[in-house]
C-alpha cells in the first residue's frame, strides 16, 4: 500500500481524533460532566477529525456552493454535538474522514496503474552515429532515420526497421501476447517490445511521440473523457438525490414535530438523513469501474477507446469478422501457377508488373513471388505507365506499351478476353496480355490457429459469429466451413461489407465488427462497436475504432467482451447496492430505527465496499 | 479555426467537483464541448482557435471555484 504525504497526514490524524474519541469517552463515563464540560471533552477529537472538512464547508459556502456534502457532515456533526451526541458527532467526521481517504488512495492507485503504461518507452535511446561512435540522448529528441543500438534485456525505445541483429522479442505489455516474437533484419519493430537475446541495429521509423506505444498510452488515457450512459446517469442522480434527500431532512425535522411534538427526536432523524445523503459510493465506484477497466485490459492488449465501448460491447449479440487478417493469417501464398502459352516465371513477372503499387495483401505476395525469382521491381517500375487499380476486379498496366491486366473474371471478361472455365475454389487472379489470357495464380491464405477457439469462446459469452469476405464465394465458403460459420457474405468490396453488416444486425442487440483496419474505416465505423485487430499504425481505423487489439490473436474479441460484461455487472451492481442500502437506511431513520453510528457506517460501507468492488477491474 | 486543447488538472479530488467544474466550464462564452478525463487529470475544451485567450483564464476561475488550489497546465 502506496500512500502520498499528504494521504499519510490524513491517517494520522484519524488515528489521532480516534484515541482521543475513545479517552474522551472513558473520560466522560467517569467524570460525568455537565453539557459544556462535555463538549470542551470532545474538542479535540472533534477538531482533529473535522477541521478539514468543516473548513472546506464555509469556503463552499462563501462560493455560493452549499449542498456539498461536508456541510451536510458539518451540519450533521455540530447539531449532534449541541444534541448532547458528542461520541456519535465526533464519529460522523471521523469515518466520513476515512471513507474520503479510502477514495483518495483508490483514485491515486488506479491512476498509478494508468501511469505504469507510460513506463512502456525508456526515456533514452543510444544512438549510434555513421563513425561508430554511440551517444545517448533522450528519446523525445529523437527524429525519425535516428539509428540506435538496443541490448538484450532492454525495450526497444522507438518504432523502428532492424538493420542488424536478430532477437527474441517480448511484446506482451503492447499485445497481451506472451509468447516471444522472433525478429531479424528488415522486420519492423514496436517501441515498447523487450529484447530478450542478442544486439539489434535499429533505425527508427518515426519520433517517440507517434510511436504505437505512444498511441496506447494516449488512447488510454483520454479514454475517459467520455461518459457511458450509467455513469451520465449517476452524474444526474446526484444533481437531483441530495437535494432530494435534504429537503426531505427539513421536512422531518418541522412537520412531524408540530403535529406530535418531540422536536429533538425528529431532529435526530433528520441529522441521520443528512449523514446518509452522501451520493459518494455511486459517484466515484461508477467512473472508478470503468477506468479501472480501461487502464487494467490495456496491459493485456485490449484497448478500449472509452466507455461507450464497453458498455456497447456487453451487450454484443453478433460478432462480423472481416475474413482476412482477422481469422485468417492475411499473409496469402502462391498454391498454384497454371501458365498458359508462357513459364511460370513470366507469368509471375506479368502479374508483378499488374500488381506494382497496390496494397492489396495479392500484391504483396506476387512482389515477393517475383523477387524470389530473381526479378527486379525497380527495373520493372521504370518501364511502367498507366498503373490503375479497378476496384473490385484487378489492376491494368502499360509496361512498355504493352497492356496487362491481373484480375477476377469480371475484370478480363469485360476487356474481352476468354477464360478458360477453371474451378475457382480459391483466391484467384486471372492474366492476361494485349488481351491475350496468360494463366492465373491461386493463393491460400492460412486460417490462424485460434479462430476456431476464439469462436467458440465467443459463443459461449453469447455473441454469434457471421463472416465477410471480398473472395469469391468458394474461397469464403472454404474458411467459414473449416471454422463452423453458417452465415458469411462473399464478393464484398469495402464500401459493400457496410451493407451486407446491417442485414446481420441483431434484435436486442449490438453489433460488432472485427477488421484488420486495413481499408475497413467504414465498416469500423458503421457498427456498434468496431473492433481493429493487429497492429495500431493506422490512424484511420484508430479514428474509426472503438476497440483497438495491437496483437492479432482473435480470441482478444472474447475476452474483450468478457472483460466489458464483468465491467457492466460491477457498475450495475454498485448502483443497485448502493442505493438500495441508501434508501433502506432513509426508511429506517425516518421511523427512529437507526443512530447516527448505523448511518455513518451505512454510508462509508458502501461508499468502501463499492470502491473495492470496483477496484477488482483493476487485476 | 475549431480546435481541442487539452489541460491537466490537479488537486480536484472527487468526480463530483469534477463534473461541477465541467458544467462551469461549458458555461463560459465561446466554449463549444467540454470533458473532463477525472481519472486522467485531464480537461478538453473545443472552442474556436481564437476565443481561448478569453476562455482560458475564465476556465481556471471555474475550475478553482471548485477547487481552490486547482492549477490548468496545457499539454502540447
Amino acid at each position: 500500500m502506496k500512500l502520498s504525504r499528504s494521504q499519510k497526514r490524513k491517517l494520522y490524524e484519524i488515528l489521532g481524533a480516534a484515541a482521543l474519541l475513545i479517552a474522551a469517552v472513558i473520560l466522560s463515563a467517569i467524570l460525568k460532566p455537565t453539557w459544556w464540560a462535555a463538549i470542551l471533552l470532545y474538542l479535540p477529537a472533534f477538531v482533529l477529525a473535522g477541521h478539514e472538512t468543516i473548513t472546506s464547508a464555509l469556503r463552499n459556502i462563501l462560493r455560493g456552493q452549499v449542498f456539498d456534502e461536508h456541510f451536510l457532515m458539518s451540519v450533521a456533526s455540530i447539531a449532534a454535538m449541541i444534541l448532547g451526541e458528542h461520541a456519535e458527532a465526533v464519529g460522523v467526521l471521523l469515518f466520513g474522514a476515512l471513507g474520503e481517504l479510502f477514495e483518495s488512495y483508490a483514485i491515486s492507485s488506479a491512476r498509478r496503474s494508468v501511469k505504469a503504461l507510460a513506463k512502456l518507452c525508456p526515456d533514452t535511446v543510444r544512438v549510434v552515429s555513421p563513425d561508430g561512435n554511440t551517444s545517448e540522448i533522450a528519446a523525445e529528441t529523437a527524429e525519425a532515420g535516428t539509428v540506435f543500438l538496443v541490448a538484450a534485456g532492454e525495450r526497444i525505445p522507438l518504432d523502428g526497421i532492424i538493420l542488424e541483429g536478430e532477437a527474441a522479442l517480448d511484446c506482451a505489455a503492447l499485445t497481451g501476447e506472451s509468447l516471444p516474437v522472433e525478429v531479424e533484419a528488415g522486420h519492423e519493430v514496436a517501441a515498447g517490445a523487450i529484447n530478450l537475446s542478442g544486439l539489434l541495429k535499429i533505425r527508427a521509423l518515426r519520433p517517440a511521440k507517434e510511436s504505437g506505444a505512444a498511441r496506447i498510452i494516449a488512447m488510454v488515457e483520454d479514454a475517459s473523457a467520455k461518459k457511458a450512459r450509467s455513469e451520465a446517469f449517476i452524474t444526474k442522480f446526484a444533481r437531483y438525490y441530495t437535494p432530494i434527500v435534504v429537503g426531505a431532512a427539513l421536512l422531518l425535522a418541522i412537520v412531524p414535530p408540530l403535529i406530535f411534538g418531540g422536536f429533538t427526536d425528529w431532529l435526530y432523524r433528520a441529522l441521520n438523513f443528512l449523514v446518509i445523503s452522501c451520493p459518494c459510493a455511486l459517484v466515484i465506484s461508477v467512473p472508478l469501474t470503468f477506468f479501472g477497466t480501461i487502464g487494467g485490459s490495456a496491459r493485456r492488449g485490449i484497448l478500449f477507446k472509452d466507455n461507450y465501448a464497453i458498455e456497447n460491447l456487453s451487450a454484443a449479440k453478433i460478432a462480423a469478422f472481416d475474413k482476412t487478417g482477422t481469422l485468417t493469417e492475411g499473409h496469402l501464398s502462391i498454391d498454384q501457377i497454371r501458365p498458359v502459352s508462357c513459364t511460370p516465371n513470366e507469368l509471375i513477372a506479368y502479374a508483378a508488373a499488374a500488381e506494382y503499387g497496390s496494397t492489396h495483401p495479392i500484391a504483396k505476395t506476387v512482389l515477393e513471388a517475383f523477387e524470389g525469382i530473381g526479378g527486379v521491381i525497380g527495373g520493372v517500375a521504370e518501364q511502367l505507365s498507366q498503373s490503375t487499380e479497378l476496384r473490385g476486379r484487378g489492376r491494368t498496366c502499360s509496361l512498355g506499351g504493352v497492356i496487362i491486366a491481373a484480375g477476377n473474371r469480371k475484370l478480363l471478361e469485360e476487356m474481352g478476353v476468354q477464360i478458360p472455365s477453371t474451378e475457382e475454389n480459391t483466391t484467384v487472379i486471372y492474366v492476361s496480355v494485349d488481351g491475350q489470357y496468360r494463366g492465373s495464380i491461386t493463393f491460400s491464405d492460412r486460417i490462424k490457429a485460434d479462430s476456431a477457439e476464439a469462436i467458440g469462446k465467443l459463443r459461449n459469452v453469447g455473441v454469434g459469429t457471421v463472416m465477410l469476405s471480398g473472395d469469391n464465394r468458394n474461397g469464403a465458403e472454404k474458411v467459414a466451413a473449416q471454422l463452423g460459420i453458417s452465415r458469411f457474405g462473399w464478393g464484398l468490396l469495402p464500401e459493400e461489407k457496410v451493407t451486407a453488416l446491417e442485414s446481420y444486425r441483431p434484435e436486442g442487440g449490438k453489433l460488432i465488427f472485427v477488421g484488420d483496419g486495413i481499408n475497413d474505416a467504414p465498416s469500423l465505423a458503421a457498427t456498434d462497436v468496431g473492433i481493429a485487430m493487429g497492429g495500431i499504425g493506422s490512424d484511420a481505423a484508430i479514428e474509426a475504432a472503438d476497440v483497438v487489439l495491437p496483437g492479432d490473436n482473435p480470441l482478444k474479441v472474447a475476452e474483450a467482451v468478457r472483460i466489458s460484461k464483468k465491467a457492466m455487472a460491477i457498475a450495475k451492481q454498485n448502483i443497485v447496492f448502493a442505493i438500495g442500502i441508501k434508501v433502506l437506511f432513509l426508511i429506517l431513520s425516518a421511523f427512529g430505527l437507526t443512530n447516527m453510528w448505523m448511518s455513518v457506517f451505512a454510508d462509508v460501507g458502501v461508499s468502501v465496499l463499492a470502491i473495492l468492488n470496483a477496484m477488482r477491474t483493476l487485476k | 479555426m475549431t480546435v481541442t486543447k487539452i489541460y491537466k488538472f490537479t488537486d480536484i479530488d472527487c468526480p463530483n467537483c469534477a463534473a461541477k467544474a465541467e458544467a462551469k466550464i461549458k458555461k463560459i462564452k465561446g466554449v463549444q464541448d467540454v470533458a473532463i478525463a477525472f481519472f486522467a487529470q485531464k480537461v478538453f475544451i473545443t472552442a474556436e482557435e481564437s476565443d481561448f485567450a478569453e476562455i482560458y483564464p475564465a476556465a481556471v476561475k471555474a475550475v478553482q471555484a471548485v477547487e481552490a488550489d486547482c492549477e490548468l497546465i496545457e499539454l502540447k
